[in-house]
């Protein structure tokens, strides 16, 4: 292989090889952290979900048909304990299973909502050490900082398992 | 030939090599916008109104943001967003930075650039989070993702240092006017006390006592006392009716009005007068957005309409925020001052043979109907409706046709869109909702309506523009 034919090849590989971003012991560390914060949080909407879903299916055997229609759909949608205790006059006639499950997703859903905004909070710092990082890589490289806030923003919207 | 040959390889390999290259760059520098500014009066409204319809869900959701509370919050919220973005559009928009006493908005750092997007983005989101802590737990992934959302576009819109430099600074704002919201005692945290356990309500014929069915006790008796933005001790009521038991007294006239109109509506009649109650009714907690929340969606139809700028649309939010803020505190101060019963206390007490009657406000199924639980001179919706119109004029112009559609496919109520000629048409028809759905007299409707415009006139004054 004579000299500008390896010179070609190695220009090739470089220009389509991510692995050669510079950074990348920080970036990864930071695209790591990304991905735990996502999949927390992604972890909790499951919960909440699930868990108001399990209300929703309960409320949804309990509640009276001959309640008027759009009032039952109204309260079975409902997502919040407190909320549900509006519908007065069917939520004392409620059985004791299905108003211990209201209370305990209450609860559960109140310490989600403290646990969500303790998150927001990391998330707000980690964000801020990924701008940081990305202004460091532009000083350099802006091209390669682009290439790296795509990976942020590819990792921001991962599914996880 | 040999050589010819090799050239010929070797300009193959060139192009080869260009292409690979070229195809690589992806993410040309180039796509970043040449105005990084974002100039407010250039986007589109599109992200105030995002925005605004997320805090009117996360206001129909949380524990304790009650029709007064509820416009105060978006009073402050829509202030914060206003002034995040005053300086990117302040060729047309004055601040209101030491206008309002003790507020203390920071400053851009002259010379540099941000993305007003951004900025605002990140003011609403911190705003959001600062004054609904009880917000559930789905409302508060409705805002982060919006939130993220829009970074994530911004993240690839602007520089790098525009966008660090304009997400710092939103959230500083926002932190400025929470923190000057807090200066204000009587209105801070008031989502955790709504009620007051050592406020007796005055007795005496004609005085407001807790209604049927379920004997509430007064809500916020002390929200006269709380901060107000433009009004005044002068936006008042005149005295209302004197009371009397005597059918030509036309208290007992004006009482007729909501015992008809009910009993009315309950035979199966009047279907006019029931689509109005139902559509302003906005009084069933979780069903709807509060009555002072419904003024936001009305302006976030007229914005879209017009295809406002973000700046103009903006603006709109803070000045309607704004009066409804006050038309809440006024209205409340009036109500407590005055503590006129609601007519289902003297229909039951005064009119012969109605001592069962009850209103058609929010039915639970079990045939019980439900009244606000505070006194009803002057009408609170009225108040937040007049408000908004005279604002809504001084914007668009007195005679502006619309149909209201927020209520449109609901089917719990009668949300069939409804259409007017005027803004003032609007709210005196909102003010009159209260009459065939039970819980008003007339003169709380004039009175409310007439204070709501005075209030509204006042926030037009207000230096919004050079």
């Amino acid at each position: 292989m004579n000299k500008y034919r390896f010179l070609a090849l190695c220009l090739v590989c470089t220009a389509c090889n991510p692995k050669e971003l510079p950074f990348e012991e920080e970036g990864k560390s930071l695209l790591a952290e990304l991905k735990q914060l996502n999949c927390t949080n992604q972890r909790y909407e499951h919960t909440i979900d699930s868990l108001w879903d399990k209300v929703s299916t309960r409320l949804d055997q309990v509640l009276p048909d001959t309640m008027p229609s759009g009032r039952r759909e109204n309260m079975i949608k409902i997502r919040n304990a407190g909320l549900l205790k509006q519908f007065k006059i069917f939520y004392t006639t409620l059985d004791t299973v299905s108003l211990n499950l209201i209370t305990r997703s209450g609860q559960i859903d109140s310490l989600i909502a403290l646990q969500i905004m303790e998150l927001k909070v990391q998330r707000e710092t980690q964000e801020e050490q990924v701008l940081n990082f990305l202004m460091k890589v532009e000083h350099q490289n802006p091209q390669a900082a682009l290439q790296w806030n795509k990976k942020f923003l590819q990792a921001s919207k991962e599914a996880c398992q | 030939m040999r050589n010819w040959l090799l050239t010929l390889r070797n300009l193959a390999m060139m192009a080869l090599l260009a292409v690979a290259v070229f195809n690589c760059q992806k993410d040309d520098p180039t796509d970043i916008t040449d105005n990084p500014s974002g100039d407010p009066l250039k986007e589109s409204y599109e992200l105030a109104k995002a925005w605004n319809t997320v805090q009117l869900d996360i206001e129909r959701f949380s524990r304790g943001y009650r029709p007064p509370i509820a416009a105060r919050t978006l009073g402050y919220t829509g202030l914060a967003a206003y002034e995040a973005i005053v300086n990117g559009m302040s060729r047309e928009y004055n601040s209101f930075d030491g206008y309002f006493k003790g507020l203390d908005i920071p400053e851009p750092n002259a010379g540099e650039t941000y993305h007003w997007p951004t900025v605002l983005n990140a003011t609403y989101a911190r705003s959001i989070t600062h004054f609904y802590p009880t917000a559930p737990a789905a409302q508060l992934f409705t805002v982060y993702s919006l939130e993220q959302d829009y970074n994530e576009k911004f993240r690839f819109e602007v520089p790098n240092d525009v966008y660090v430099r304009s997400l710092d600074y939103g959230r500083q704002v926002a932190d400025a006017v929470f923190n000057w919201s807090r200066t204000d005692k009587d209105g801070d945290g008031a989502f955790l006390r709504t009620t007051d356990p050592s406020y007796v309500p005055p007795t005496g014929p004609g005085k407001w006592q807790p209604t049927f069915p379920d004997y509430s006790p007064a809500l916020l008796p002390y929200w006269g006392k709380v901060r107000t933005f433009v009004a005044d001790a002068t936006d008042k009521c005149p005295e209302p009716l004197a009371y009397s038991t005597d059918p030509n007294s036309e208290i007992y006239k004006q009482a007729l009005e909501p015992f008809k109109l009910v009993n009315q509506i309950k035979a199966g009649g009047a279907p006019s007068e029931l689509w109005i109650a139902d559509f302003w009714s906005d009084d069933c907690a979780t069903l709807t957005f509060t009555p002072a929340g419904r003024f936001i969606a009305v302006a976030s139809q007229l914005i879209e309409k017009e295809k406002l700028n973000l700046g103009e649309a903006v603006e709109i939010y803070a000045r309607v925020g704004l009066g409804l803020c006050d038309a809440g505190i006024r209205a409340w101060h009036q109500k407590f001052t005055y503590n006129y019963e609601r007519p289902i206390d003297y229909i039951r007490e005064v009119m012969p043979g109605a001592n069962t009657w009850n209103s058609v406000m929010c039915p639970d199924g079990s045939g019980r109907y439900f009244t606000p639980p505070f006194p009803a001179y002057p009408s609170g919706h009225a108040t937040f409706g007049a408000v908004a119109a005279e604002i809504f004029s001084g914007i668009f112009g007195e005679n502006y046709q619309f149909t209201d559609r927020c209520h449109e496919g609901r089917t719990e109520f009668i949300g069939k869109p409804r259409s007017f000629n005027s803004f003032r048409q609007m709210a005196e028809e909102n003010a009159y909702s209260r009459l065939p759905i039970g819980v008003h007299f007339r003169m709380d409707a004039t009175s409310g309506v007439a204070m709501g415009y005075g209030i509204g006139k006042k926030v037009n004054s207000l230096p919004w523009r050079k």
